[in-house]
């Protein structure tokens, strides 16, 4: 066998060249707003974090020795974490079907993933307030078929209804677009070399369809803990998420020290929540694109 | 059903028996009948929407067959579900599991058969050294090249020593210089290995390159068995003519002994078929059973003694295609054409546009029935 170990047709395809070439200078508008409308900002943000009432950390000692701001840290994470978990669980087997299904049974299932997606923020809102408060829709159907009523307006339980909602399509489209370059004689190669169609699907459909799900999860999960409006309309105040007390602090109380250590908190969760998954991913040697169009 | 693996593995006979396929009222394939002895390596050869496809998805057990039964080694498949088959297959595309390694592909089926550890790292790494991979068992998939990907999903295919390996088209993808090497490997393995194989392709060449037997498919019927020897030789109608190698045909009418065209009458007397049957039919000859010439040299006198004159008709070269050891010469004739190779051996018999003179044995022409009209 001294021809197997040629390997034939082989050969790197050709580096992309590097640099932009003369059409570079065509980036430079798009450099100029992140730098001044997002750069410029986030800097002041963390300045006046460590300057303001005066400069040091105290600002920082404040967010890690009052239990108030654990707590809220606490339970920012638990409600992502918690979007991020059910919108997986949920959307998984939508993108699924979607995936499977004839173009046009994808369009119309495209259609009401977007739904929410072209809906104001504040209609959908406010339609939840309508369906979930005590004599509303959903009590309206409980009590009808005789259960008890529920009083889930102001709870933590509306806030998650209505941020799954809302982040359901970031989690099903990049779902949907690695399940559809997915060979399906690849799971079916499974079944015939012995595998149960369940068994199929656990050891080959699941492993590679998982960077759409970790590049669906890393988006949910950095969305929901930048949540503001479907918190403070769904939400009780009592139990507060980081983004509105970051909201509290600086535009009721104009405190930018507190206020920017929230943010920081907040920018510092994002990054490892990134971190994570990028670890995760290298270990189960994956390609994740966190802008959907993930792949392996 | 743990099949334990040796060098010595015997494929099991192979029956269908009716099968057809139907999607909604279109009917894919219809009444395929065929036998395959143990130890056989059978092409199913068709163009594309053939069946061919079809009948190995039946036979897979990815479609569920409308009518009919197939029987493995004498048990009935028909009701068995995929994963219960215990069939070896090559697909188009590889379809190997990108993320495992090499070791892992070749190990998955051996893994569902609950084997213990130990016969598993030795059933691998046998079908590793089969292909010639073991020095590639750690790599990804993605790692590996066309030719590599290949050697990897026959060696899932075949480690776990099935009755029976179905190939799906498994060299279209390659480039042609490996798709022969690669055919000469099939063939060995299928030898070692003694298994039974049904392998599926469009194309002609491989197809009498690897098979013990040819199935001929064409609208979702099965059109002619045989050897490949038989079906180049003998084809029993037009399309297994055209398909399987190349050919001069010319159109006409037989009767009674006799074939009629434009170009003239040819006593098929000497014919190695001469049907009982009449009507419009055409006749088919091979293109290196045919001389070439000039159209001023005379009909050459025959050579075999039988006294038979040989058969001649003029003709027209319409193209000329230089292969290295010969030349093809595409000549159209009246009421025909077709391609005639002449060995390369200097001097031309004319340029494109050039009248020729082409001549048969007349025990080198088949009369066919004629399906167009």
């Amino acid at each position: 066998m001294t021809t197997a170990t040629r390997p034939a047709g082989s050969g790197a395809p050709p580096r992309a060249r590097r640099g932009l070439g003369p059409y570079g200078i065509l980036v430079l508008p798009v450099i100029l707003i992140v730098v001044l409308c997002f750069v410029v900002p986030m800097l002041t943000v963390l300045v006046r974090a460590v300057t303001e009432p005066e400069p040091g950390l105290q600002n920082f000692a404040w967010l890690f020795a009052s239990d108030h701001t654990l707590a809220l840290i606490g339970r920012t994470l638990r409600l992502a974490g918690a979007a991020t978990l059910i919108t997986a669980l949920i959307g998984y087997p939508y993108a699924y079907a979607m995936a499977t299904a004839g173009p046009r049974v994808q369009a119309i299932m495209l259609l009401v993933v977007l739904l929410p997606f072209w809906t104001s923020m504040m209609v959908r809102t406010f339609a939840w307030i309508i369906i979930l408060q005590n004599n509303g829709v959903l009590n309206a159907m409980l009590t009808g078929v005789g259960l008890p009523p529920q009083s889930l307006l102001y709870t933590q339980t509306a806030v998650l209804i209505g941020m799954c909602q809302v982040l359901m399509p970031f989690m099903v489209l990049p779902m949907v677009a690695v399940m559809r370059s997915i060979d399906m004689r690849i799971p079916l190669a499974a079944q015939t070399f012995g595998a149960p169609p369940v068994k199929a699907f656990f050891t080959v459909y699941l492993p590679m369809s998982l960077p759409g799900v970790l590049s669906g999860a890393l988006i949910v999960f950095i969305l929901s803990l930048g949540f503001y409006v479907t918190p403070a309309l769904l939400g009780s105040p009592r139990e507060q998420i980081l983004p509105n007390a970051l909201f509290n602090q600086i535009v009721d109380l104009l405190n930018w020290g507190q206020g920017g250590a929230l943010a920081v908190a907040l920018l510092v969760t994002v990054g490892l929540a990134f971190v994570l998954v990028y670890l995760v991913t290298r270990a189960l040697g994956l390609k994740v694109n966190v802008a959907g169009g993930a792949q392996l | 059903m743990s099949p334990e693996h040796s060098g010595d593995v015997t494929g099991a006979a192979l029956q269908l028996r009716g099968v057809t396929k139907r999607f909604g009222s279109f009917t894919a394939i219809e009444d395929i009948s065929l036998t395959i002895e143990p130890g056989e390596f059978v092409t199913f050869l068709g163009p594309s929407g053939s069946g061919k496809t079809t009948t190995l998805n039946c036979i897979a057990g990815f479609e569920e067959v409308t009518a009919g039964e197939i029987l493995l080694g004498g048990n009935s498949l028909t009701s068995l579900p995929i994963h219960k088959r215990n069939l070896g297959m090559v697909f188009q595309g590889y379809a190997l599991f990108p993320h495992m390694t090499v070791e892992k592909n070749i190990a998955y089926p051996l893994k569902q058969r609950k084997l213990p550890r130990a016969a598993i790292a030795r059933d691998v790494a046998f079908a590793l050294e089969t292909v010639g991979l073991t020095e590639f068992k750690d790599r990804m998939p993605t790692q590996l090249s066309g030719g590599q990907r290949q050697r990897v999903a026959l060696a899932r295919a075949i480690c776990f020593g099935p009755p029976l390996l179905l190939m799906d088209e498994p060299l279209s993808a390659l480039d042609k210089a490996l798709r022969e090497q690669l055919q000469l490997e099939i063939r060995r393995i299928h030898r070692e290995l003694g298994t039974t194989v049904v392998f599926v392709t469009h194309d002609q060449d491989e197809a009498l390159a690897l098979s013990d037997r040819i199935v001929v498919f064409d609208k979702g019927r099965i059109v002619q068995i045989g050897t490949p020897r038989e079906l180049y030789q003998n084809p029993e109608n037009v399309f297994v003519s055209e398909f399987v190698g190349e050919s001069v045909m010319i159109a006409g009418s037989y009767a009674d002994g006799e074939f009629s065209t434009e170009a003239g009458r040819f006593s098929t007397a000497a014919a190695s078929s001469s049907p009982q049957w009449s009507g419009p039919a055409q006749m088919m000859i091979r293109p290196e059973r045919i001389g070439i010439a000039g159209a001023e040299a005379s009909a050459p006198a025959s050579g075999d003694g039988s006294g038979d004159a040989v058969h001649s008709v003029r003709g027209v070269i319409e193209d000329i295609t230089y292969v290295g050891n010969a030349v093809k010469y595409r000549v159209g004739l009246p009421g025909g054409g077709g391609i005639v190779r002449s060995q390369d051996i200097g001097g031309t018999v004319g340029d494109i546009g050039a009248p020729v003179r082409l001549s048969w044995n007349p025990a080198d022409a088949r009369i066919l029935a004629r399906e167009d009209a």
